[in-house]
């Protein structure tokens, strides 16, 4: 947050742009000062709002001295126009305000989702080189071995460089007394420095050089160090003894970026140097090629180079039948098309942006629309002034640039409007869609541009249309209001409605649609106790002394009666666990690539998971035994599976299975069921990373706060993260789930202003048949057969509208739900209710205005000529 | 076109210019405005009059006096010119005449 002492600085940005500078100085000064004491008098709120008061006091009081105010001839001309407009807006206050707080609303938010989206394409594009930096991976994982990036660098002369990154997850580190947490530590080769420019705070180019040197980004300094102290030298201690020498400060990666490091290990002489296998894909490979143009000539040759990497290890057709080849992805690519296995984070993806530049839109045709029929609605009333204006001389032209700069002034003071809101809605929509951008953004120069692109096209179309239609009428028809057709039924004001309320009832069922695909995977059984199990990552100390006293660590917990099971296993529940190679000793023909979890006995227990076969007498044994799923026991292909040897051909050994396990969701339910190996054996607890333990408790938090004390007396000083297996599965929605808080709230504006809009136009379309109803009720119409009347052309369109829009809403649903394995059936309802209820808005919004003009003494409505 | 005369606020803010003398600038005489008057006044408002008695030629000003209260700012101070002292006392006069010719008030009427 901002200090209590500063003042806001968005009345600033406004005072700069509208007040000439040489008045600048002594008013912000003046506010300034003024701020300090009302601070002290009267607290920040009082202080704040007094602030902008006084600065939009000034923007209006002196805006007239700058030097726009110029010897124009027609100044006077338009000085007059802007008093109409003006008298105008105060005279219709209603639908002024609806008018432009509508389209001021439509615009903030539709600015918001385009500074979003152009962050979300801006990734990667902060570094200088990124234009030739690819990533070198497969088609289907992300990381490959570190061999091949020196042999893609050695073979290929285009190349001019290589960087592999190596990224091991929340690791412990230990400087001084206590453990503490880095988020994302990477291994990398001392050419990140040059390929992807970090910018050195303290240290050089030289930093990575050495064996045992770590690259801290200056927030992660800021973590470890006091502020003054001597950085660069100290030492920092990973989890399991593993020194690093601080050789550097860097300035902290750009925030839209997919590799969000902490710190940069040197890769000199650490493991995925020393690594020979052409088989384990464990880093990122990005290569600098010498010029875009190269990109062409490398891919062409790319596939060969891929036959002599893996010369020996698979033939030609081996790998065409595994459809298994390298590619190059340029890296700016990576966040929004890339979706594979292994990747550095969950990466956004391009149908994101589709969707919300299609929000964007949306929300701007229907305020536009609004804006056009109410404007042209509003200046129907003003016949009589066009009429006078012509008989005292103004031509067709001069009508029009007045209707014009009208819809101008309207417009501009929406975008101005627009801009605050977008400026105080900014953090909450940030929150929202789980993003940072900062004030200044909202103000650069690009945005403004977009903004007065907007205000020119919204100006010129809202303005030109009545500009057009109104400078036609002739004196007489203008003073004397006859010949007029404004009963509403001008077909391009109806098709305007129509087409809004198109888009409200597309928006309103996908809305309903996506909200209960949400509710259909939360309420899906995960097929294990997902809401019982709290896992705690093994770090430091407490991984020692997990590793070392497994069984007496088990027992401590295992004291509370809260406690119903512990185990340990080598991934997170939620997260995808690796593939390896694994075969039936007896076929080895068949090999698999099940995702492989190594756990102890307990797990199966401890998860909840249904065993549907097993052979296993005791929980007591020695060697490897392997529980496979249902997935992985039908791939296998076998009739007896149980007592057979199954073979790890990465891990290279083998053990025997014992049991077969029901089919549970161990990853997110967009994909299907993977076939799974549960690895149990005493040799492999090295591999054992997470301690589970299934909890049978209303109390969760002293639960919680009892594991950790346990914890904390065997392992003093450890540090404990723990993590709720269910909320690290919604983890993996979170995308959705944001992308749908903002799509609720989007469609609720835009549906909202669409009845709005409706409201306010059938107002006036109500008004000018004050008179044909006052006639009808005289020769004895019923109060049903008026609404009826008034109502029917408008109920019409808008039942012929839920025709329309159900195929198309059907058509780009069952798109998107496709993205799901597991997806919920479209039923009828889906769309008949958002339909309805769209409907009974707007003919709420109709009865209502029609109600008024029906209940009406014919007297009254008559009498008025 | 120029209206010469003094409006009844731009006379009170003529006044606290003179009052303050050669400590005149827009906060000032926002504070010396209020506490005569007793009511109180948008900074904006006495801004945009004492620009108006300027344009008027009633007061002269010069850029000077920053604080690092204003963030280290200068204010623009406020001197009242010798036309503006002519027609302080020119409509001072004229009330002062017009008071004369009111009848003795009478208490409780």
């Amino acid at each position: 947050m901002k200090p209590l002492k500063t003042p806001p600085d968005l009345p600033e940005k406004f005072l700069t742009f509208f007040v000439p500078d040489e008045l600048l100085e002594e008013f912000m000064g003046d506010l300034e000062e003024i701020y300090e004491d009302r601070l002290i008098e009267h607290g920040k709120r009082y202080a704040q709002l007094m602030y902008w008061i006084d600065a939009i006091h000034f923007i209006f009081g002196f805006t007239y001295r700058s030097k726009i105010n110029n010897q124009l001839n027609q100044l006077a001309m338009f000085r007059s126009y802007f008093k109409i407009a003006y008298r105008n807006m105060l005279r219709y206050k209603f639908f002024s305000l609806i008018n432009v707080v509508g389209l001021a609303i439509g615009i903030s938010m539709s600015l918001l989702i385009v500074i979003h989206l152009s962050n979300e394409l801006s990734y990667e594009k902060d570094f200088p080189k990124h234009e030739r930096i690819f990533r070198l991976s497969s088609n289907k994982w992300a990381k490959m071995p570190p061999l091949l990036a020196t042999e893609f660098k050695e073979k290929l002369p285009e190349v001019k460089e290589v960087c592999r990154f190596f990224d091991f997850g929340p690791r412990a580190y230990a400087y001084g007394q206590n453990e503490l947490l880095i988020e994302s530590p990477f291994i990398a080769d001392p050419s990140i420095i040059d390929m992807f420019d970090l910018q050195f705070i303290e240290g050089g180019v030289d930093a990575l050089k050495e064996p045992s040197s770590v690259i801290l980004t200056e927030s992660m300094a800021n973590r470890i160090f006091v502020s003054g102290q001597k950085r660069i030298g100290e030492v920092i201690t990973f989890d399991g003894g593993w020194k690093q020498t601080v050789t550097g400060i860097i300035k902290d990666l750009p925030q839209n970026t997919h590799l969000k490091a902490d710190c940069f290990i040197s890769s000199i002489n650490s493991f995925i140097t020393k690594n020979e296998s052409r088989a384990w894909s464990g880093v990122s490979i990005f290569a600098l090629l010498e010029n875009v143009h190269s990109l062409e000539k490398v891919r062409s040759k790319l596939f060969d180079f891929e036959l002599a990497f893996y010369d020996g290890i698979a033939t030609k057709q081996e790998l065409v039948e595994a459809n298994d080849y390298f590619e190059l992805m340029p890296i700016s690519d990576i966040h929004l098309q890339s979706n594979k296995e292994k990747e550095i984070e969950t990466n956004s993806d391009i149908s994101f942006i589709y969707i919300f530049s299609a929000l964007a839109i949306f929300i701007l045709i229907v305020v536009v629309i609004n804006f056009i029929n109410l404007f042209v609605a509003q200046s129907l009333n003003r016949i009589k002034e066009i009429g006078l204006r012509k008989v005292l001389g103004a031509i067709k032209a001069q009508l029009a640039v007045q209707f014009l700069s009208e819809a101008f002034f309207l417009v501009i003071i929406s975008v101005l409007l627009a801009l605050t809101i977008a400026y105080f809605a900014l953090p909450f929509y940030n929150e929202l869609a789980a993003i940072s951008i900062t004030s200044n953004q909202l103000f650069s120069l690009e945005y403004l541009g977009y903004l007065s692109i907007l205000v020119i096209t919204i100006g010129l179309i809202s303005g030109g249309y009545p500009a057009y239609y109104l400078s036609r009428f002739g004196i007489r028809e203008g003073l004397t209001n006859k010949g007029l057709n404004i009963s509403g039924k001008l077909p391009i004001r109806t098709a305007l409605v129509a087409f809004q309320f198109l888009i409200s009832i597309s928006l309103l069922s996908a809305t309903f649609i996506v909200s209960q695909q949400m509710k259909f995977i939360q309420s899906k059984s995960m097929g294990f106790a997902e809401d019982e199990v709290v896992a705690i990552k093994l770090h430091g100390k407490l991984r020692d002394q997990a590793i070392e006293h497994r069984e007496k660590m088990k027992a401590e917990l295992l004291k509370y009666p809260d406690i119903a099971q512990v185990s340990f296993s080598s991934y997170l529940i939620g997260s995808r666990f690796g593939l390896e190679p694994f075969y039936l000793k007896n076929n080895p023909e068949n090999e698999l690539t099940p995702r492989v979890l190594i756990a102890d006995t307990d797990l199966i227990e401890t998860l909840g998971i249904e065993i549907v076969e097993s052979n296993l007498k005791s929980k007591q044994f020695s060697g490897r035994k392997y529980f496979v799923n249902e997935t992985a026991a039908q791939l296998l292909q076998t009739t007896q599976l149980l007592g057979s040897t199954g073979v790890n051909s990465w891990q290279n050994n083998e053990g025997e299975i014992v049991g077969v396990v029901k089919d549970f969701h161990f990853a997110s339910l967009h994909q299907a069921v993977d076939p799974l190996i549960i690895q149990v054996s005493e040799e492999d607890q090295n591999a054992l990373s997470y301690l589970l333990i299934r909890t049978k408790t209303q109390n969760l938090s002293a639960t919680l706060e009892k594991i950790n004390t346990t914890l904390t007396d065997i392992a003093p000083g450890a540090l404990i993260v723990t993590a709720l297996i269910d909320e690290n599965m919604e983890l993996s929605y979170r995308a959705e789930a944001s992308m749908f808080a903002i799509f609720k709230l989007f469609s609720t504006i835009i549906i909202g202003l669409a009845c709005i809009g409706l409201f306010a136009l059938f107002a006036f379309v109500a008004q000018a048949k004050t008179k044909e109803m006052g006639i009808r009720k005289t020769l004895g119409a019923s109060m049903g057969q008026l609404l009826f009347i008034m109502s029917k052309s408008y109920i019409i369109i808008l039942v012929i509208i839920v025709f329309i829009a159900v195929p198309i809403t059907w058509y780009f649903s069952s798109d998107w739900l496709n993205n799901f394995a597991f997806r919920m059936d479209l039923k009828w309802w889906h769309f008949i209710i958002p339909a309805l209820t769209v409907l009974s808005l707007a003919g709420i919004a109709i009865v209502f205005q029609s109600w008024k003009v029906a209940t009406r003494n014919p007297v009254d409505s008559l009498k008025s000529e | 076109m120029r209206n010469k005369g003094l409006g009844e606020f731009e006379e009170l803010v003529l006044l606290a210019v003179c009052i303050l003398n050669e400590n005149a600038y827009g906060i000032s005489v926002k504070k010396e405005v209020e506490a005569h008057s007793d009511r109180s006044v948008l900074l904006g408002a006495v801004h945009i009059t004492l620009y108006r008695l300027q344009d008027k030629g009633f007061l002269d000003s010069s850029m000077g006096g920053n604080t690092e209260k204003r963030g280290d700012r200068r204010k623009r101070l406020f001197k009242v010119t010798d036309l503006g002292m002519t027609q302080l006392k020119a409509s001072q006069d004229v009330r002062q005449k017009m008071w004369q010719f009111i009848p003795q008030l009478k208490p409780g009427n």
